[in-house]
This record gives C-alpha cells, structure tokens and sequence, in this order.
C-alpha cells in the first residue's frame, strides 16, 4: 500500500474512525516565484542557477531587497521554505562587493552552526572566491581561533559563545567589529523564557560594543511561526524591523489527523497509552515504506518507540537500520548518516525527541507521528512541518496521551486551528538577569554617566549599587571595573541564577559531568537516593552537595521512579496590583517562594504502585520571583474548611495544566499552589508563581487573563470521562465529592448569579 | 513598588557568591604618578652588576631572539615591565608601566602609576611619547602579554603609537637556557639561581590586582610600595638577566653547571651554529648531561667528520651499552661509509635486542635488517670468502 491507500483503509475502518477526532485536509500551495534584484553580484545568480535555483520564492525576494536596502528585517516563513538563503544571499552579495564586510550569525545550538558553516562553505567554493566563514565555538582549536579573529568574513557562533568568549575580548576582534555589517539570528523563536532574555541581554551589549567600534550592523532574525514574531525580534534586537511573512514556497496536501485512544477505565478515566497506538499506526507506515517520522516526548520514550519499530524491520541477519532512532546530542557524523540514509531510501523510519524540531535539514518525509502533544501549537506545526516537504502529500497524527492539556487538544481540535500559536515571552528586565549583563558590559566598557543599559531607567542607581559592591568605581564621569573577577564566566544564558547544580556520574573510574540542573530544581528531582533518568539510563543519586553544588550519581537498573513531595510556602513582599472580582480579590506582585522536600515515593513503572518511601534532608529554598494570587476574603459561602480544601485543590490542578496553553509556556514555567487560610489575605487563596527566580512575566500576564483560563478550566473539568475526579482532571488526591466542589468554585468564579447556594 | 535598592540587597542576600560590601569607596583624582630611581653603574647584585653591561655584545644580545647583528647602543634600549589589574578579559588594564634606559649617569628606573582607573589614556599618552626615543624595546615574557596588552589598550583609546621597532623577549632564550636545571624560569626564581640573590619579601604576583583595587577604592599609599618595589626590581633583572646570559653564551667555561653547557650547545644547534654547539658538548664533563651531550655532537660531527661521529657512538655505547640510537647509526655508517655489511649487520641484530629495538624502533629496524641481508646474501655469493666479522 502507498500512503493514500493506506489513509484511505483507516477511513473505511471503523476501529480507526471512531477515536478520530479530527481528519483535516489542508491543500497544497503551488511556488510563488520572484527575480532577483539587477545589482546583485553576476557571480552569486550564476552560482544559485548551478545549484538548481534559477528564481527565488518571492519571500526570498523580498528579505534580499530589505536586507541589501540595510532594513532591519525579521523573517518568518514555514519549516523548509528556504528561509537560510533569505539571508545568505544579501550577506555574501555585500561580501562580494566590499571584501571587508563582516558578519556574524548565531544559532541556538552548536550542530546549527556546524551546518550553517558546510552549507556556506559549498556556496563559497562554487563562488570560486575569497570569502572565509568558520565556526566559532567552544570547538573552535586555540590556533584556528586566531584565524577566525583576524579574517573570518563571516563568524558563526552561539550566544553563550558571543557572550563569555567574544564580547569580553573585543579587543581582539577589532577587525571584526570595525567592519560588523549584518548580525543574522537564526530560531529565534527558541530565544523564549530565560533564554531570550539573556539572549536581549547579550545583543545589548553587542550594540554597545559595534557602537564604540564605530560599526551600525543591520539586524535579520528568522522564526519559525509564533504569535508574535515581530515583538520578539523588535525586543531581542531594540530595533523597529520590517516583516517578511507571505512564503512564495510551494507546498503539498497535507492531511492532518487527530486520535483519541479508546478509554480503558471508565472510572479513572485512563485511555489507552499513546505509545501502544503510536506503535501501531507506525508500525503499519514503516512495514509499507511509507516514510516516517515518529515525534516522542521523552527520550525514554524515544528508546522504547525505537525497540518496537526496529523489531518490524529486523531483516534474518539481525539487522534493523531501516529505522533509526535520533536524539539531542547524536554526533554530526551519525546524524549524517541518517540524513543519507532518509535521502536514499536505505532508512525508513526515525524516531525522534524534539532536537529535530529545530532546522537541521534531514530530508523529506512523508508522515509523521505525534506520540502525545509537543506542547505548543508552534512546535506542533514545526514538527508536522517535518513531513512532506515541497510537491509530495503528507500525513500527520496526533496520537493523545491521558494527560489534561493532550486531552484538551485532542477535543477541542478548533482550539489547535483556530487559534494563532504561542506568544514567545522574554523578560530582558528581570533583575537577576539584567544586573548579570550589566556586570559584563561595565567589565567590557566602562559606562559613561547618563548612559543607559537597553534603555532601563535604574541603569545608574544599579550602577551605583555595583560601586558600593566593590565591583565597579566611579572616577571622572566613568564607571570603571575594579575587581579581579571575569563576570561572565559566572553567568550561563540558560538560567536565571548561576548557582546550577552540576551533575556528575561516579559509575566509571573517572568522574564524568553529564548534565546540570537550577539550584531550586535540584532537592526535587537530585535528592539523595533519587532515580534520574538521562538519556533513557537510569542513575541512583548517591550525594546531592548543595553548598558544592554538585550532585554525584550512579548508574542502575530498576523497575521504579521516584516523586518527591515539595511543602510550598508563599511570602507576599509586594503588590503591584489589585482588582476586585466581585466576592474575589485578585492580586499580582512580588512574593518569596520558600520550598522544602522533605519525603519521597518510590513508585513502580506500568503499575504506578507505591512501593516505598524514604526521607529527605536538604535545607529550605527560597526564590524570590513573581506570582497573581486569587483570595475570597468572605470565605465561600456553603462549604465547610475541608470542602474549601478539595475546591481549591481541584482548582489548582486544573490551573496548572490550563495556564500553560494560555500562557504559551512549558508546564514546569509556573507552579500553582493553594492555601486554606493564607496569612498574607486572610482568606482561601489560589497562588500561581514563575517558577525562574525574578520571574518571566507569566504570572503577570496570568493576572490580566481574568476569567478566560477558569472558563477553559471548567471545560476540561467537564470534558474529562471520569465520573468524580480523576488524576487528570482535580489531581492525584480526589475523594468523591471533590469533581462537584471542584466544578461549584468554578461556576462561583465564571457566574456572579449562579454563585454557590 | 518595593524601593529598587532594596531589592537588589534582597537580591545579593539570596545568592550565595555575591560579593561581599567594599569599603567605602574615596574617588581618587584623575591623576599619573612619574616616579624615576637612578641606579649607578656600580650597582652589585649576586654575581653581576650593571657595569657589565657595557661588555655585552651586539651579536650575542640580538641573538637572544635569532636576529641579525646590528649595532647597540644601550642608550637606546628600552625595558619593560607592566603591572595589570587582571590577566585576560577586555577590562585589564596596565596600572603601572615600569621603564628602564641606560643613561650617562647609571640605569634609571621610571614608573608611571595611575591613581585611580581613570589615568590610563594619560598614562598611554606618556608612552606614546617616549617611545620614539628607543629602537628596542626588552621585556620578559613582553611578546604574548605585556606589549599586545598595551596595543589593545592603544586601540581602546585611539592612541596611534609606533611601537620601538624592535623586540627583545627573554624569557625565550632565558627557557632555553636554563629550563633543564631551573624547575621555574620565573624573573624571581632566575634572580636567586643565576645571580645568587633571594629577593626578600617579594609580593606575590596574584595579590597585585586586589591589592591595586584596593588602593583605587582607599587612596592608601602603603598598599602601593610592595608593587612598586616588585615593578622595579623585575626591570632592573632584566639588563643583569642579560648581562648573565650573553655571558654564558660567550663560550663554554668549567665554572658553568653541566646543565647549562648542555642547553647552550643546544641553543646554538637551533640557531644552527655547530661549531659553537659542538664546543659546548664536547666540554659537558662526565655525568648526568654527559651522554646527552656525547650524542648531540656526535649528531653534529656526523656531517662533516662521520669516523669521528662513529668514534663517539662507540664511546657511548662503551659506557652506554644497549643504547639503541647509537647502534642504529653505527649499522648506518657501516652500511653507506665504510661499507663494512656485516659489521652493520651486526649493530643491527644488537639494536633489535635492546628494549627499545623491540619497540620503538622495531618498525625499521626489521627494515634495515631485510636489506642488509640481501646485501650480504649478494656480496657473499659474489666473494664467497669476504672477510667476516
């Protein structure tokens, strides 16, 4: 069977269609195509035209004319329309017509680079001319660096790079800096949350540096599809930027599918895993060569996809490389291997976490599953994206897991399509970020009176504070740096503070680090005696050192995970602002968030059973950070305290895997909590926090949601199959009353009139 | 809203390695210190003094760094030494630039200190205009920090200053000289173990940068003496550190260390001078440095006198006997001078019983011994009755 014949036997089988929820056909879309510019470089069209590419896509067009017209441009076209070249045309044509042009691109991840540099070097050699381009990176061998200093024409590095490697040695990049034309910032839309506001932090400090060398660089930044990709490049860069967003690329029909497994307990309201399904429905593409792409959530879950498929194809020698599996951190040469492999037809399935997401170009397949939501509407569309390339068409399905906000989806597809996809959140201000990059750039340059960092205000009483640390030193209208230190070997782009705990595994003879985690993160998941799952292996933690902030751990082998209980305990400091919602208040401000484990569970893999338990001793955390809070300060009227209780905890729950749809965050950005009678309010209170130490702003933009999150709670409380609360739906902790008071608080807080009694 | 300062106090209170407060903080004024300090000709220190510094010669001294002779007039010669707040970043600066020149009256040591962060264009400036004076400017270790240092710190400042045409680095030649016996070829520690003197109370190198914020941030003179003194005492090492080497350079003599004749005839093999490299091989006495040295010349003399190379391998190996390198050149020599196979054959049996025959060499030692066993195979089969040893 090819695909059609086999999307046209799920329709005919009953078995299929009754848990589809959704069968969208989205039609293809022929090419749009444009002409170069006349002043391009005779040399770079006749290059182009050897590669097969004899007109550009009109978007392609378009950036090119904004690009070269020195516009600040922000791209934003689907997976795989060629979005590269809309900036690698217009920088080689200036390289071409001033030798001395610079540029530098940054991408999120070294692999990124490395393929960025293969790709230009090809053009650059069929150019036949003297450009250089190299990578920069931690790689990078200590005599190449040398080289890349004095004469790369265009340098193509990582923030972290850029920011602990090249910025605080401009002095040796002078070349580069005097002559700085086009600063390229590629996936920007993985420059969310406390990445992209270190990213902010990192390119203010770059325009100071361009500034003093005298250079204006022209921003372009490409994005995959989100809501709101022109705000996020305008943040980032602190440039108004024009948009390139109608894509001229052709693309095929595309049907996409949605599947509900069956409901195995009525009661518990559980399903069929999305892993069993997601084997099945793979399992029938694969036996038939359809081409395919399996997306799993975890990594574990990517080793246990793998083993089934591999076990359709194995051939009599035992050999099963017609599927391949492909994770994070695979070396270049495998994923090479791989991407040969989908381009000749020698590999038939890959199964995938979401390091595919970004635009390593693997080739065209033409389905993809989806076991279990990606959790966002972007990286959905992202990884759908990776089927069916250019004229083929292509099948994706969604396959549900149990959890709410899969549930959510799955049934309310008109959400998934309606709805324009996430907002990217930065928070450049948060003040433990901001202060970090303040420290760097005073070490890089010393701030001149009035000048402000990125604009904020505070910039000279931060500065100030800093002289009074002993940090900086005001003398004739400078602030000059005075301390021994190296600021920015201190701060890493992926968290807030920079006391990470640093993950060590003692399996071996020798020590190996292989991970770090966030100082408040830790005690959860690295307490001693914890199993922590890296990479599908299972490690025992033997010792958490918090005060070293390390954490040594052991491989082995058991059939258990664990879950440490966390006691939360909120300390309002400030109130920014207040509303009254009828009989609720709701508040928003600054709080310290206090946390402390103190047990944990041992619970076995398939059964969930508790098999045992142990005991915690880590001190107390406290993270100081932003939360909304909603407090009924008359009580609620007709339950007693422990009904107030359940209410509240179903609520909570709820809150919890709503908040992140409409706060377009990851689950663990935020955390929810409730209080009976919370000392601050006096009153029953509802509590959701940002989980990053000076927060991101979602609980901020939590507290102008108002209604609109309790309604879609209220929803998937009702949409849930359970009968009185279930652990999807009001949490683990559910007596039988609990799914009514859930629903009773609920109805109180969307309808005045309806209010409880 | 919370007041902003005190959030950044609650701040620094959650995180463990903030900073700890500084005391408060005296805004020095914008402001170089020039101190100069004449030290006379008959200044002793250990076993030179500045004196000998007239004996030194140009060919010697220009060598130091494998230039060509040209003419030195130690008027003209400009040493350097920095003091820095930090050692990488682009927020180090040289707060102190230690100068030494040789004038009519003895050596002077000049120092310009910025007194506080804000002095260093002024401090640039001053440079700029001294250094037309001087062709050749003389550091230790100037070539990968201190001079590049100060041309990043130009740039910083738009200070175009041309830079003494030449540069005497001496820690490259001091390596070269005295690694083998020295475990460090710190200024310091060549001071004690060359000249013969300790200095006394030095300050450690790493403490200078606090030590300097410090000071910025007290105004307190005291804390400044140690690095002054330490400045001082690196430049007026560096024309007796040169006195001592060009000494050394200037022929082997009994009262030097075997280590150091040993390393000399070295130096001169890499400006490729055999002669003088041969001379001071051939005057290592008998110890540790003795087969080293034995085998460097016999290296040497191998190109123009190969029975005199052979000579020496066969003193190395008298004393040496299972020193593979040895046999194998004996079995070269053999082979293509004397064109004895069987004796070259023999050499290379005994080579492949060695430790190191059997392993580091084996690869072509088995080599050699395929072909000298065709050679002899041939040459026995035309004169069966050649002479066999």
């Amino acid at each position: 069977m090819n695909l059609i014949q086999i999307l046209e036997s799920w329709k005919n089988d009953p078995n299929v269609m009754d848990y589809v929820t959704c069968w969208q056909k989205i039609p293809a879309r022929p090419a749009v195509y444009a002409s170069w510019p006349e002043d391009m470089h005779p040399k770079l069209s006749d290059m182009l035209q050897e590669r097969g590419i004899r007109l550009p896509y009109s978007h392609q067009a378009e950036a090119f004319r904004l690009i070269s017209g020195g516009k600040d441009t922000v791209i934003v076209t689907p997976t795989a329309s060629g979005k590269s070249l809309c900036y690698q045309v217009p920088v080689l044509d200036a390289i071409l017509k001033d030798k001395d042009a610079r540029a530098l691109f940054l991408f999120p991840t070294k692999a990124l680079s490395a393929d960025q540099v293969t790709e230009l070097y090809s053009m650059i050699t069929a150019l036949d001319c003297d450009i250089k381009a190299y990578t920069y990176d931690g790689d990078t061998s200590v005599s190449a660096r040398k080289a890349v200093r004095s004469a790369g024409n265009i340098v193509v590095t990582n923030p972290d790079m850029l920011h602990s490697g090249i910025l605080p040695n401009h002095v040796k990049w002078v070349k580069l800096f005097e002559n700085l034309r086009y600063v390229v910032i590629d996936e920007i839309h993985t420059y969310r949350g406390i990445f992209g506001s270190h990213l902010t932090n990192v390119i203010r400090r770059l325009k100071r540096i361009c500034q003093f060398y005298g250079s204006d660089p022209v921003f372009v930044c490409c994005s995959a599809t989100i809501a709101n990709p022109l705000q996020l490049a305008e943040t980032i860069t602190g440039r108004r930027m024009s948009v390139v967003d109608k894509s001229g690329a052709p693309y095929g029909e595309r049907d996409m599918i949605f599947y509900n497994p069956p409901v195995v307990n009525k009661q518990l309201g559980i399903r069929k895993s999305a892993l069993t399904q997601a084997r099945m429905f793979a399992s029938v593409l694969i036996a038939n060569h359809v081409q395919t792409i399996v997306f799993a959530r975890s990594r574990l879950m990517v080793e246990v996809l793998l083993t089934y498929l591999k076990a359709i194809v194995r051939d009599p020698l035992g050999g099963s490389e017609r599927v391949r599996g492909y994770r994070g951190g695979y070396m270049p040469l495998e994923r090479r291997a791989i991407e040969k492999g989908l381009k000749n037809g020698s590999v038939t399935g890959v199964v995938s976490t979401n390091a595919l997401e970004l635009g390593v170009d693997i080739g065209s397949l033409e389905a993809c599953v989806l076991c279990g939501y990606p959790g966002t509407i972007a990286s959905t569309w992202q990884q759908a994206g990776r089927a069916g390339r250019r004229n083929s068409s292509s099948v994706t399905l969604f396959i549900a897991n149990s959890s709410p906000m899969d549930q959510f989806i799955v049934t309310h597809p008109e959400y998934f399509f309606e709805q324009s996809p996430e907002m990217a959140l930065v928070n450049p201000d948060n003040l433990y970020i901001f202060m970090s990059h303040l420290k760097c750039a005073a070490f890089e340059l010393p701030f001149e009176d009035g000048e402000e960092f990125g604009n904020v205000a505070t910039t000279e009483e931060a500065l100030s504070y800093l002289q009074e640390e002993g940090i900086l030193q005001h003398v004739a209208g400078r602030w000059h740096w005075s301390s021994e230190t190296f600021p920015a070997a201190d701060i890493s782009l992926r968290s807030a503070s920079n006391e990470n705990v640093i993950i060590v595994d003692t399996t071996g003879n020798d020590n190996r680090v292989i991970g770090e985690m966030d100082h408040f993160t830790a005690p959860m998941l690295l307490h001693d005696e914890a199993i922590y799952i890296h990479e599908g292996v299972q490690y025992q933690v033997e010792k958490l050192d918090l005060p070293m902030h390390k954490a040594f751990i052991k491989r082995t082998n058991v059939d258990y995970y664990t879950d440490a209980d966390m006691q939360v305990d909120v300390k309002v400091m400030d109130v920014f602002d207040e509303e009254e919602e009828g009989d609720r208040v709701d508040m928003f401000g600054e709080v310290l968030v206090n946390s402390l484990v103190t047990v944990f569970k041992k619970i076995k893999f398939d059964t969930h059973e508790n098999i045992g338990w142990g005991q915690i001793h880590l001190p107390e955390m406290t993270m100081h950070t932003q939360a909304v809070w909603y407090s009924w300060p008359k009580g609620l009227p007709g339950m007693n305290e422990g009904q107030i209780g359940r209410a509240l905890s179903g609520v909570t729950n709820l809150l919890a895997n709503v908040a992140p749809l409409f706060l377009m965050c990851d689950p663990r950005d935020i955390v929810t909590f409730y209080q009976v009678r919370q000392p601050f309010t006096n009153a029953p209170t509802l509590f959701l926090y940002d989980a990053i130490p000076g927060s991101m702003g979602l609980s901020e933009k939590m507290f102008h949601m108002k209604d609109e999150v309790f309604r879609q709670a209220l929803s998937m409380l009702d949409t849930c199959p359970c009968e009185t609360g279930c652990p999807s739906c009001v949490g683990p902790d559910s007596e039988p009353d609990s799914k009514e008071l859930t629903r009773r608080l609920l109805l109180s807080i969307l309808d005045k009139s309806e209010a409880v009694e | 809203m919370a007041d902003f300062r005190q959030k950044l106090k609650m701040m620094s209170s959650l995180s463990a390695d903030w900073n700890k407060p500084a005391e408060k903080p005296v805004v020095c004024e914008k402001t170089l210190d020039d101190t100069e300090t004449v030290f006379p000709y008959d200044t002793v220190y250990g076993r030179y003094s500045l004196e000998m510094f007239r004996d030194v010669s140009a060919r010697l001294f220009y060598g130091l760094n494998d230039l060509p002779e040209e003419p030195l007039d130690p008027e003209r010669l400009l040493f350097l030494d920095t003091e820095t707040t930090g050692l990488f970043g682009a927020a180090v600066q040289a707060f102190l630039v230690g100068l030494g020149y040789f004038r009519k009256d003895g050596f002077h040591v000049r120092q310009l200190l910025m007194r506080s962060l804000g002095a260093e264009e002024e401090l640039l400036n001053a440079l700029r205009d001294l250094f037309p004076s001087f062709d050749t400017v003389v550091t230790f270790n100037g070539k990968s920090f201190d001079i590049p240092l100060l041309e990043t710190r130009m740039v910083f400042h738009r200070i175009r200053a041309e830079f003494p045409e030449t540069h005497i680095d001496l820690i490259h030649p001091a390596r070269r000289i005295y690694k083998l016996r020295l475990e460090s070829c710190r200024l310091s520690n060549l001071e004690a173990r060359v000249f013969g003197v300790e200095r006394v109370d030095d300050l450690d190198g790493s403490l200078i940068p606090g030590r300097y914020f410090q000071f910025t941030r007290t105004g307190d003179d005291a804390l400044l003496t140690d690095i002054l003194d330490h400045n001082r005492q690196d430049i007026v090492s560096m024309p007796l550190l040169v006195c001592a080497m060009c000494q050394a350079l200037s022929g082997p003599t009994e009262a030097q260390p075997d280590a150091d004749l040993f390393s000399i005839g070295r130096y001169y093999m890499r400006q490729k001078n055999a002669d003088t490299a041969a001379d001071y091989f051939s005057n290592v006495p008998d110890g540790l440095w003795a087969l080293p040295a034995q085998w460097h010349r016999s290296l040497i003399l191998k190109k123009t006198d190969p029975a005199a190379a052979a000579a020496c391998w066969e003193e190395i190996l008298a004393r040496t006997p299972d020193y593979c390198p040895a046999m194998i050149e004996l079995s070269k020599y053999h082979e293509h001078t004397t064109r004895d196979i069987s004796a070259a054959y023999s050499y290379c049996l005994q080579a492949l019983d060695t430790n190191m025959g059997k392993y580091k060499y084996a690869g072509e030692l088995s080599a050699r011994k395929a072909r000298l066993e065709k050679k002899l195979f041939r040459s026995g089969n035309a004169k069966e009755d050649a002479p066999r040893k």
